[in-house]
């Protein structure tokens, strides 16, 4: 293909190899003229000029000469050298050729004698050029001092013109030049030659030589004669003949050059005006011509491959065209025409474009020009030097392939092909195998899970020298273990068994709030204790004198008297008496006692106790984080662990450290990644450790992936915390360690990653059919197949949550179900699988049914045991596949942890007597209220169950046989309140109360409404609750899991026992008789309308709320509602009552939540006090949160 | 730190100029000088010869693997002007056989998966050819640059969809656009974008001083920057960075002994594997000072150092 043209008749030498850019010099032909028989003479350089598509040279310097040129040559010695007429040699400097300088004529010699048409630079001494002329005169020169030329020898007889030079490219004393009828070989260091090449078979007339550029014995010979236009291939060694004969030139040959790239080519070019390439190598008769590479009309007198770009020859003809041409063919630019014209104007002469176009290549010679080869005027085969001999590529995984040059077999058969693996990162691949140490089993697997985490986070937080590392370790590590809460104390320096200590030493620490003091509160009861040892004893005072004046303790004390309550309090905190205002308010209504708490709070708020007190008044933790200075966050913490229940921990943790987050001080906002921590927010962590290289971020990340799926943190897909997992991910497997990685993969969200992981581990096999195939059923087969798989294979379906261990359970459930379906029209179902050997026998039928899953039961118990707290194990129960589109573990955690303690909780935020009320108020457990605040119980299984034979409003109805109306005994201590109710509760979880009995049955709902969890905790009140709220639901499943694999569950019921003596044996009830179908009857209409109201509204707030403070305040609603539905139902209200309580629901219609306020208050005020105070604070507390709310309705 | 996991006879009869794994490290396919392309599935340090596809007519310069969610595919490129896609159903056959080229076609490359099927190839005729499968005709659409580079293009390599690129996400940003990069033996290294109808010389990198014989354009997961790494026949490798795509800053990894050949990058961008003609593989990471190092001479040919090997060379 040609590149470039050059309208003009010039000798042509290219740059040396090492010289960039690429240039070419270009002198005026001697003997040549063009149209207007100009005789002037130049010597000029050219750029290749290759980002131009145009045909253009570009001119870089024009100098003009007093000679024309028989031959250039350009030495890597920087010295151009001419040959010209009369014996003269020209010496210029390349480099002021280059910078267009006039002077860049060196020197000239004129030693020779005749037209110096033969030059050859050596290869190896750039400095050593020969040359030749008429009668056999060859002289070597030192082109450093051009003053004393050599011979390499006498002159060769007869004396004749040296047509051509040239040096030897393996051995640089040899020397090859050519006359018309032989070619002499020298030898310089012996200075005579060595050899004379002479064809006595063909009329040869030599004119070129060139020397083979690997072979140091072989040389080529072109004969310019048109009767025996032959290209000779000779070796020394067998010096008598030719190895080869070219034949191809239809005249005689003018010009040659080796491909020193690829000795595979040699150019040669002709009288006949064609540019043949050559592979000389081949010892097929008549030679092999593996390109016809350009063409010309004329006499193409000079071609010359480019030392530095392997592709490109120049080639030089008679008809005023030098030309510049790629062997590798392609389409020539279309600019041609252009840019010829442009050529044509810029010499001014029209008569050039008469001038024959270049003929394309017709009419091949030898024949094998075309062939498969890449085009017209291209190579049949590649050259060498388009031959990669090596390549290095990486695969996924880390593997690179590599291949090589068969050093044995050079140029031949290459067969190897290595796959490598490439480890770059030696420390992350053994971070892995620790990570995947303890991360690889997943709770549901292996009950020692949580502990390797916690273990592993404690031996990193143990190693780590960074004291902020050590915190996140720690604290990561306390949202493993199940004593999560006071773990976390722990670590903010609120020991428990150093409170009393911390007492007296922290007033000494000044800038932090002091402790809080409802904080220790175990402990606190025996300081307490010591304190309030003889409060019981009558303080032996007497004589005290009631004054009956107009001072303020006399006014107090007349409106005491006179039982004027509200008039005392008044009067009390008019007197500043805080302390008694306060014991008074708390004879009269709730709203009092709150009244003069807020009072008191708000005056004081400012102090540091009042903070503290206030929120935990009210839960008001938000205010208490607006109103504590950054510095306090430790107990402000502290505070939040304590007493937030599992819902609003994280927020008001997140909460806390976003506001850490933007303090100035490091070590504050080190404290805030605490928060977080505590909060277990992995987003807000993902920040924090994004900034951290990936092999720092990713171990912390993927814990605190692992502990947010364990308490239910919300995981937000496509999040910074996935970026973080799977960028490590991507890191794990760039070192080849697939297993790892994929188990990294599976806790963020990235499909691609995990299906390319599980291909490449043969996990999958075929991607789309994977993708279409129902995800359980690969889960479930594969889980079978053998342990290592088997969690990797947890993931595989990503329509699942991104944990594995869930969705063990959740496929546990599915086997489960199916044979259970058909009982469940059974009402009894649900209770029967109670664990208790007196397994009735309704049961019978069902263990053979629940059996099928063995593969998936196992790991269920496990998980349960460990995490004493139950919180993953448990919420997992109610994974219910008829439930599970709901956010699972939203029900859940609001329970089992919550933390409220129950003197808080009770004393100052619910009237005494509601906690009364409580145990009487069984309505709870209802599907009509599927809330999702609601305990457990009502989303597991044993209600999905129930529920469908029942109407679903059924259970609202509520009778009370047997139980006792609702009291009301407001001030009664909290604590007494429980033990009765206890009997109520006991029966009602363990021994379902065997009488359809409907008295039984609202005992049995009673506990778990009743019983927040949380008290768990405490101690108070020993667990028992909350699981009860629970244990229905995994009893149920009982037949598949033998009751002795929850020892929590019976480990409750025996500590509940032992607490509670005195309660009714349970043997008493056979627990066969379902209690379920036992509904309440209906209430009647417009009493119904009533209910509607209520609940409808109570579930509004519910749905609209996210605090658990409301809600918790909406489950005591909720109790004193069904209290007052049942006192509806039993008519036991007065009519007034039921009026005031319609008009309430009226003004809830209209959205009117003061006016429904209003009127219960004007309840309370009324004569029926006594009647309504069980249920009355609930409906005050609902109005109040839909004023609000300000959109009751 | 270096192991050999699988060492693979061929049997191919002359050099071999490419070898490649698929998508998930499954297959391996090679191609050579004897106009073949050889396919092997590869497991546990196992292999098997899964297909000997002749389809070429001259040496076979570079394999590349389609992203697996449009099947298996393979394009080929041969000295013969010719692209051939393969396709695996069953059996392997020629899918598509790209006939533009007057010239070698040098090299191949998948587009990245998001923007579809699409193969860009390079020849030394100078011009680049962008071939994209249309699923509402079920035709290859071409788009052809000429006069990319005088005298060829040696390698072409894609950027990724998710690069650094100005924030924009070419999967949600229409305006986001393609782009390629080539090296050729102008010594350029250029770089394309795709503008409306037509791709357009966004940029043209000089530094090197010889042929550019190959370009990868790095991986963007877990950069900050794009990466483009060019190496030579000036036995130089220069990574060109940039912060945006446009104006990119050279850095010089290394000056080798011999011609490099060929430059890859580990799929998470921060490893490049450079292959020269001294036969020899060397591993470079950019530390955290911005440095490259040399992390590992991959001796090839167990056991052999490459020293002996050049002795006997």
């Amino acid at each position: 293909m040609k590149l470039k043209e050059l309208k003009r008749t010039v000798n042509v030498s290219w740059s040396p190899a090492d010289h960039h850019p690429v240039t070419l010099v270009a002198g005026s032909a001697a003997q040549q003229v063009d149209a207007s028989f100009s005789s002037s003479s130049y010597l000029e350089l050219y750029s290749l000029n290759l980002e131009d598509p145009s045909y253009d040279l570009k001119q870089i310097s024009s100098l003009q000469t007093q000679h024309k040129f028989h031959k250039i040559e350009w030495s890597g010695a920087g010295i151009i050298i001419g040959g010209c007429d009369g014996g003269l040699l020209e010496f210029y400097s390349a480099e002021k050729l280059l910078n267009n300088a006039s002077d860049a004529l060196l020197g000239s010699s004129t030693k020779h004698s005749g037209h110096v048409s033969a030059l050859d630079v050596n290869p190896y001494q750039k400095n050593l050029l020969a040359s030749g002329a008429s009668e056999s005169e060859i002289f070597i020169w030192d082109l450093n001092n051009t003053s004393q030329p050599m011979a390499p020898g006498t002159r060769s007889q007869p004396y004749d013109h040296v047509q051509g030079l040239a040096w030897n490219q393996q051995v640089q004393h040899i020397l090859g030049s050519t006359f018309a009828t032989r070619c002499v070989v020298w030898d310089l260091r012996k200075n005579e030659p060595i050899m004379k090449l002479s064809d006595s078979q063909s009329r040869s007339r030599w004119r070129a030589v060139s020397w083979h550029p690997g072979v140091a014995t072989q040389l080529c010979l072109a004969s310019e004669d048109d009767q025996a236009p032959v290209i000779q291939l000779w070796d020394l060694r067998l010096a008598a003949s030719p190895v080869v004969s070219l034949e191809g030139h239809g005249k005689g040959a003018l010009s040659m050059s080796w491909c020193a790239q690829d000795a595979d080519l040699l150019l040669s070019a002709g009288k006949d005006g064609r540019v043949l390439c050559w592979n000389p190598n081949t010892t097929k008769p008549g030679g092999e011509v593996v390109a016809e590479c350009a063409g010309s009309a004329q006499w193409v007198f000079e071609v010359r491959w480019c030392p530095r770009v392997p592709a490109l020859f120049a080639a030089a003809a008679f008809d005023q065209r030098l030309a510049v041409h790629s062997v590798l063919g392609g389409a020539a630019a279309d600019t041609s025409s252009q840019s010829q014209s442009n050529i044509m104007d810029s010499f001014g002469a029209e008569s050039f474009s008469q001038l024959p176009a270049v003929r394309g290549a017709q009419g091949a010679g030898g024949g094998a020009g075309a062939g498969a080869g890449a085009g017209r005027g291209a190579l049949a085969a590649p050259p060498r030097w388009m031959k990669r001999p090596v390549r290095a590529n990486f695969g996924f995984g880390g593997k690179l392939v590599t291949f090589e040059k068969c050093p044995q077999q050079e140029g031949g058969a290459q067969r190897l092909v290595h796959i490598s693996q490439v480890v770059s990162d030696p420390e992350i691949v053994e971070l892995a195998a620790e990570l995947d140490a303890v991360l690889g089993s997943s709770p549901s697997q292996d009950p020692e899970a949580n502990q390797r985490l916690a273990e592993y986070c404690r031996q990193r937080g143990d190693a780590a020298t960074d004291q902020n590392e050590r915190y996140t370790w720690f604290f990561l590590r306390a949202n493993f273990l199940p004593s999560f809460r006071s773990e976390v104390l722990n670590l903010l320096g609120f020991r428990q068994d150093e409170i009393p200590s911390k007492f007296k030493t922290l007033d000494m620490s000044g800038d932090e709030a002091p402790p809080d003091p409802a904080l220790p509160h175990v402990e606190g009861l025996s300081l307490l204790d010591r304190k309030l040892a003889d409060v019981e004893s009558e303080p032996a005072v007497s004589d005290v004198h009631i004054p009956n004046g107009d001072d303020e303790t006399s006014m107090i004390c007349r409106a005491l008297v006179c039982g004027n309550l509200e008039e005392a309090v008044e009067l009390c905190l008019a007197a500043e008496r805080v302390a008694d205002a306060l014991v008074i308010a708390s004879l009269g209504s709730q709203e009092l006692v709150y009244k003069v708490q807020k009072y008191h709070l708000n005056r004081t708020c400012a102090e540091p106790v009042s903070a503290l007190a206030d929120a935990l008044l009210a839960a008001r933790w938000g205010a208490l984080l607006a109103r504590t200075g950054a510095r306090a966050w430790r107990s402000v913490l502290a505070a939040l662990v304590t007493h937030c229940d599992t819902d609003a921990l994280p927020h008001y943790c997140e909460t806390l450290g976003d506001k850490l987050s933007k303090e100035s001080d490091p070590a504050l906002v080190q404290a805030a990644t605490i928060c977080y921590l505590c909060a277990m927010s992995p987003e807000r962590l993902a920040r924090v450790w994004g900034a951290l290289p990936p092999r720092h971020a990713a171990p912390p990340a993927l814990l605190a992936h692992r502990a947010a799926a364990l308490r239910h943190a919300q995981l937000q897909s496509g999040g910074k915390l996935e970026t973080i997992l799977n960028e490590y991910a991507l890191n794990l497997a760039s070192q080849g360690c697939l297993q790892s990685a994929l188990l990294a993969a599976q806790d963020s969200g990235s499909d691609d990653l995990k299906q390319r992981l599980q291909r490449a581990l043969g996990i999958t096999r075929d991607p789309a059919h994977k993708a279409r195939a129902p995800a359980h059923g690969g889960a479930r087969g594969y889980g079978r197949r053998d342990d290592v798989t088997a969690h990797y294979n947890s993931a595989v379906p990503p329509q699942y949550d991104p944990s594995p261990w869930q969705q063990s359970t959740v496929s546990a459930h599915q086997y489960s179900q199916p044979p259970l379906a058909p009982l469940a029209p059974q009402p009894l179902a649900p209770q029967t699988f109670a664990p208790q050997p007196l397994a009735p026998q309704p049961l019978v039928p069902q263990p053979p049914a629940p059996q099928p899953p063995p593969p998936a039961a196992p790991p269920r118990p496990g998980s349960v045991g460990p995490t004493a707290g139950g919180l993953a194990s448990r919420s997992k129960y109610r994974v219910d596949p008829s439930v599970q589109p709901a956010p699972p573990c939203a029900p859940y955690p609001a329970r089992p942890y919550t933390p409220t303690h129950p003197a808080v909780n009770g004393t100052y935020y619910n009237p005494p007597g509601v906690e009364t009320g409580v145990p009487v108020v069984p309505t709870q457990n209802k599907p009509a209220a599927p809330g999702w605040n609601d305990p457990p119980m009502l989303s597991s299984k044993p209600k999905a169950k129930s529920e469908t034979p029942v109407p679903a409003q059924a259970p609202i109805t509520h009778p009370l046989f047997g139980v006792e109306p609702p009291q009301h005994i407001p001030l009664a201590p909290a604590p007494g309140q429980y033990p009765g109710m206890q009997p109520g509760q006991y029966q009602g979880s363990q021994f379902p109360a065997p009488q359809p009995s409907v008295g039984q049955y609202s005992i049995v709902q009673q506990p778990i409404g009743q019983y927040p969890g949380g008290q768990q905790h405490i101690g108070q009140y020993p667990g028992a609750q909350q699981p009860d709220g629970q244990y229905p639901g995994a009893q149920q499943l009982g037949g598949q899991y033998p009751g002795a694999q929850y020892p929590g569950g019976q480990y409750q019921d025996q500590q509940y026992q032992a607490q509670y003596p005195p309660q009714p044996p349970p043997q008493q009830y056979t627990p066969q008789v379902e209690p379920q179908p036992a509904p309440k009857p209906p209430l009647p209409p417009p009493l119904a309308a009533l209910q509607d109201t209520f609940d409808g509204l109570r579930e509004q707030l519910a749905r609209a709320s996210t605090s658990s403070l409301v809600k918790r305040k909406l489950e005591d609603v909720q109790r004193r509602l069904e209290t007052m539905y049942d006192l509806l139902r039993e008519d036991r209200l007065s009519e007034s009552c039921v009026c005031a309580l319609t008009e309430m629901s009226a003004c809830v219609r209209a959205g009117d939540a003061g006016g429904a306020l209003r009127g219960a208050g004007a309840l309370a005020a009324g004569g029926d006090f006594a009647a309504v105070a069980s249920f009355l604070p609930g409906l005050k507390t609902l109005f109040q949160l839909a004023a609000a709310e300000h959109a009751p309705r | 730190m270096i192991t050999v996991l699988n060492t693979i006879d061929t049997g191919h009869e002359d050099m071999i100029h490419d070898a490649e794994l698929d998508y998930y490290g499954l297959k391996l396919a090679t191609c050579s000088s004897d106009n073949s392309v050889k396919i092997y599935d590869i497991k546990n340090g196992t292999q098997t010869l899964a297909a000997d596809l002749k389809g070429h007519f001259g040496p076979v310069w570079q394999v590349a693997w389609a992203h697996p969610k449009y099947g298996n595919l393979l394009a080929s490129c041969s000295y013969d002007r010719k692209v051939i896609i393969w396709k695996e159903s069953g059996e392997w056959t020629k899918l598509y056989e790209y006939t533009g080229h007057e010239s070698s076609v040098n090299s191949v490359a998948w587009a990245p998966a998001e923007y579809g099927l699409i193969l860009a190839c390079c020849s030394s005729d100078g011009s680049i050819s962008i071939i994209q499968y249309s699923q509402d005709t079920g035709n290859w659409d071409v788009k052809k640059i000429t006069g990319a580079h005088a005298i060829g293009v040696n390698s072409i390599s894609w950027c990724p969809a998710l690069s650094a690129d100005l924030n924009l996400d070419p999967l949600t940003n229409k305006d986001a656009p393609k782009r390629l990069v080539t090296g050729g033996c102008d010594n350029l290294i250029k770089i394309w974008r795709e503008q409306g109808d037509q791709w357009v010389e966004e940029n043209r990198l000089e530094l090197h001083i010889d042929w550019v014989r190959d370009v990868a354009w790095a991986p963007s997961l877990g950069l900050q920057r794009s990466m483009i790494a060019s190496c030579s026949q000036d036995k130089r490798v220069v990574i060109w960075s940039s912060d945006d795509n446009v104006s990119w800053t050279p850095t010089i990894l290394n000056t080798f002994d011999d011609v490099v050949w060929s430059v890859s990058w580990s799929l998470t961008g921060n490893i490049l594997a450079v292959s020269g003609g001294d036969n020899k593989v060397s591993l470079w990471r950019e530390s955290t000072d911005g440095q490259w190092l040399c992390i590992s001479e991959v001796a090839k040919g167990l056991g052999q150092t490459p020293n002996d090997e050049r002795s006997t060379l």
